[in-house]
């Protein structure tokens, strides 16, 4: 697993990015980067070097799901992985989610271990993919 | 002429209905297409009147709904303490919000900590590894490195303890993040209803109702933004009066 991914986390609360931020410090990964809206994300992304998303979905100004979209839509950033920590817990967003073409999905509240768990199958599949 | 049983209301429209419908089938197959056109403009002036009653009757119930409204006070009171109940909200998210980050500065310093510690326990390997390789023939020496391992696991032991136990703390301020979200809800849901209620009590509030609210004198704790009778005393305000009144 290569520890020097260039990270993004998305939410809009400061508290959880500093919590996800905090967990992939303790798995070793250090170049992380924050946004607090899909708006203020999707510009960073497009500006190029990340190699990882970590997104919520509830956001005031363009909500998780509609960043997920919008990666998978741009000929750049489609083949980024996507990990979205989320409240919303609705059969109907997970599978709205993997439709839309999710890496994985995590419900709040979760543990350092379902992290680094769901973190270990993304990069099982993309280096199978490979 | 004998007299007919009485029909209610609805059997008796329903009656001259009938009688209505067959005047204007009559009058079709006379090819009389005056009277046919009189008779359905009658039915459809009927229909009508009776939707414009009804909406009458539903107009009469809203405004009297409206009048009590308007006159049972406690929407008043109600009205009145809503903004601040959106308020105290807002200042509950706030300060969880600062409480969590503050536990995040403390448990990063703690890990910085830990990060030296684990670098000293380093040291301590080498300087163990050392005193084990020039122990051999001394038993004093061998003692000695024996008693620097048993240390240097145990530390070791205390040192992933402690990682982990901080790094679980700082995942348990998540709870922040959704009872954030949960108080933002119900914070929206306050603000909807208090504007709802104030489009219908049409801004009538008596002044200062805030002040004399239904908390029975108590003001709770101190949120900024929020009027009480009388400004709050700090610690030292406290401490001034309480000396006042000891002997």
């Amino acid at each position: 697993m290569n520890k020097n991914l260039k990270i993004l986390v998305v939410d809009d609360f400061s508290t959880m990015r500093r919590i996800v931020k905090n967990l992939l410090n303790e798995l070793g990964f250090t170049d992380i980067s924050e946004a607090d809206d899909g708006k203020t994300a999707l510009p960073m992304l497009q500006a190029g070097g990340f190699e990882f998303v970590v997104t919520d979905w509830n956001m005031p100004g363009m909500p998780g799901i509609d960043l997920l979209k919008a990666i998978r839509a741009d000929e750049k950033l489609k083949h980024l992985p996507v990990l979205m920590v989320t409240a919303e817990a609705q059969r109907e967003q997970i599978i709205e989610a993997a439709k839309a073409g999710v890496s994985g999905y995590i419900v709040k509240p979760f543990t350092g271990v379902t992290l680094k768990e769901k973190l270990d199958k993304i990069f099982e599949r993309y280096a199978a993919a490979a | 002429m004998t007299r007919e049983p009485t029909l209610s209301a609805e059997q008796a429209a329903r009656h001259e209905l009938i009688v209505r419908l067959q005047e204007m089938s009559a009058a079709l197959e006379a090819g009389d297409d005056a009277l046919f056109t009189e008779r359905l403009h009658g039915l459809l002036r009927r229909r009508d009147e009776g939707f414009y009653l009804r909406i009458a009757r539903i107009t009469a119930e809203l405004q009297s709904a409206f009048e009590t409204l308007d006159a049972d006070t406690r929407w008043n009171s109600i009205a009145s303490e809503l903004p601040d109940a959106g308020t105290r909200l807002e200042h509950v998210s706030q300060l969880t919000e600062k409480a969590a980050h503050h536990t995040l500065d403390l448990v990063e310093s703690g890990q910085r900590e830990l990060k030296t510690m684990s670098e000293s326990l380093g040291h301590l390997t080498t300087l163990k590894n050392r005193l084990q390789m020039a122990a051999s023939g001394s038993n004093e020496l061998m003692q000695l490195a024996a008693e620097t391992a048993q240390l240097e696991v145990q530390l070791q032991a205390h040192h992933r303890q402690l990682r982990s136990n901080l790094s679980e703390l700082a995942q348990s301020q998540e709870y922040q993040d959704l009872s954030g979200q949960i108080l933002r809800r119900v914070t929206h849901v306050v603000r909807e209803v208090e504007g709802a209620l104030l489009k219908i009590l049409d801004g009538r509030l008596p002044a200062q109702a805030g002040a004399a609210s239904a908390d029975k004198g108590l003001a709770g704790p101190t949120v900024p933004g929020v009027a009480t009778a009388a400004a709050a005393a700090d610690q030292d305000d406290a401490d001034a009066l309480l000396a006042l009144f000891m002997p």
